[in-house]
């Protein structure tokens, strides 16, 4: 090997990234003083690109393969640095690796509850909101090496899903809450068509993705809850609905009444009553509730025994008073 | 070997590695070190070579008058990159009439402290070197 053979083989390096984490997205390769060597062999392997950074522009992008560094496949680079000596130096030159492989099971969730305006939550002539929360998981890939690294990467040497993952998080969640509220779909009813919310979201993130030059390619809702207070209401609706009581005030009535009857104090009732805020009209309506559930002139017999006892099982009444009732309409029978 | 493989080794023998002034350089600078204790049949075959394959413009004639600079050679190599590449070469070269002389060594450091390398580095650049075989 003669001298010119000895200087020519410093010059021809090999340029490639194994990754062997899940979780870079782009890296830069190391090489000091970023010089590219005479007909270097660039290496993407599956599932890679390789973006070349002239003086912090970026240049030419390349896909899977190797790639023979040369001004035929260097269109802009060999443009932009305008060459005098065509190739034969070496050149300065960044070199940034782009993972394309899909990232799985990224998560993202609400980190503040959304506000979602849902009809059935209205009161007093008021537009019903409820605010609810919601989490799941999603895919994600990069579909445009150039895009990406112009939008997202800059100088970075590296970057992981750590490094985007909020942003990505909070375009989703922006997007869940539009999606959410143009989807017409009652907040109780969200549960059953997560799927259907999950594709609206899907589509309305597409674009925003797009800019970045990243592809949602899966978003799944795992699970949307609503705040305490109103979950313990829609159950207390449940039950109401299960024990056939259509009223609330009635429902709340009686069970002033059942707590009533449980204090040894004689005044309890009563206590209990102003307790709970019942006043006359509240007393007025128990009894026309009770008297409608359990003395009702058009029920039957046997539908008034069953709501006894449905009672009785519920616990709103004691072994004494349920007894005592149910002998009161055997006998009235 | 890809069409572009193919198309830039053609490239390469046509061209000259490296800028003039660069080539100017390193064909002073080889030259200036493997005098240094005098210059051996192998070397002057290997820098005679060296000026004609690069074609150079001048020849082993010319060079008995030039002169050497550590100095110049780090304001015109500019990129480390390239001055290690020097460093190692002109190992290479001072070692393949099969000796690596205190003298050599010492003038080797000189321009190696000129381009602002660590010990470390150059000692490096002297075992990557000295792997090389030229003939």
């Amino acid at each position: 090997m003669g001298l010119l053979s000895f200087i020519r083989n410093q010059l021809i390096d090999v340029v490639e990234w194994l990754d062997d984490t899940n979780y870079t997205l782009v890296w830069r390769f190391p090489d000091e003083d970023h010089e590219v060597k005479n007909a270097a062999k660039l290496i993407c392997r599956e599932g890679q690109a390789a973006v070349l950074v002239n003086e912090g522009k970026l240049a030419d992008v390349f896909g899977p393969g190797t790639h023979t560094l040369s001004t035929q496949n260097l269109p802009v680079l060999s443009s932009l640095r305008g060459w005098k000596y065509g190739f034969e130096s070496p050149f300065k030159v960044e070199i940034y690796f782009i993972n394309l492989r899909q990232y799985l099971d990224q998560k993202w969730g609400t980190a503040n509850p959304v506000l979602i305006r849902d009809p059935e939550f209205g009161a007093a002539g008021k537009p019903g909101r409820v605010r609810l929360r919601a989490y799941g998981s999603y895919n994600f890939r990069i579909v445009d090496p150039g895009l990406f690294f112009r939008e997202v990467v800059g100088t970075q040497g590296c970057v992981t899903t750590e490094d985007i993952e909020g942003h990505l998080k909070r375009l989703l969640v922006s997007s869940f809450s539009q999606a959410a509220a143009k989807s017409e779909l009652r907040v109780m009813d969200m549960a059953a068509h997560h799927e259907v919310l999950g594709n609206a979201v899907k589509e309305a993130i597409a674009i925003d993705f797009a800019r970045l030059g990243i592809a949602l390619t899966m978003f799944v809702i795992e699970n949307i809850s609503l705040p305490p207070e109103v979950e313990k209401a829609i159950d207390l609706a449940a039950a109401q609905a299960a024990r056939g009581i259509d009223n609330t005030m009635a429902w709340e009535g009686v069970q002033a009444l059942r707590d009533a009857a449980r204090q040894p104090d004689g005044n309890s009732a009563l206590t209990a009553g102003m307790g709970a805020g019942i006043g006359m009209g509240m007393g007025q309506a128990m009894s026309h509730v009770m008297a409608g559930s359990l003395g009702g002139a058009s029920n039957n017999l046997e539908d008034k025994l069953r709501k006894l006892k449905a009672m009785f099982e519920s616990g709103l009444l004691t072994q004494d008073e349920y007894t005592q009732k149910k002998q009161q309409l055997l006998a009235a029978f | 070997m890809s069409d572009n493989a193919v198309a830039c080794s053609n490239m390469s023998t046509a061209n000259p590695p490296m800028p003039p002034e660069e080539l100017d350089v390193f064909v002073r600078g080889l030259y200036y070190l493997a005098k240094v204790d005098g210059i051996d049949p192998r070397e002057e075959r290997l820098i005679v070579e060296f000026l004609r394959e690069t074609q150079a413009g001048i020849t082993f004639e010319d060079l008995q008058g030039s002169t050497f600079d550590p100095r110049e050679a780090a304001v015109v190599l500019e990129t480390s990159y390239l001055r290690r590449v020097f460093v190692r070469a002109a190992i290479a070269l001072v070692k393949a009439d099969g000796r690596f002389t205190d003298a050599e060594r010492r003038a080797i450091g000189e321009i190696a402290d000129a381009f602002g390398m660590s010990n470390a580095e150059f000692g490096e650049l002297e075992q990557e070197a000295s792997r090389a075989r030229l003939e």
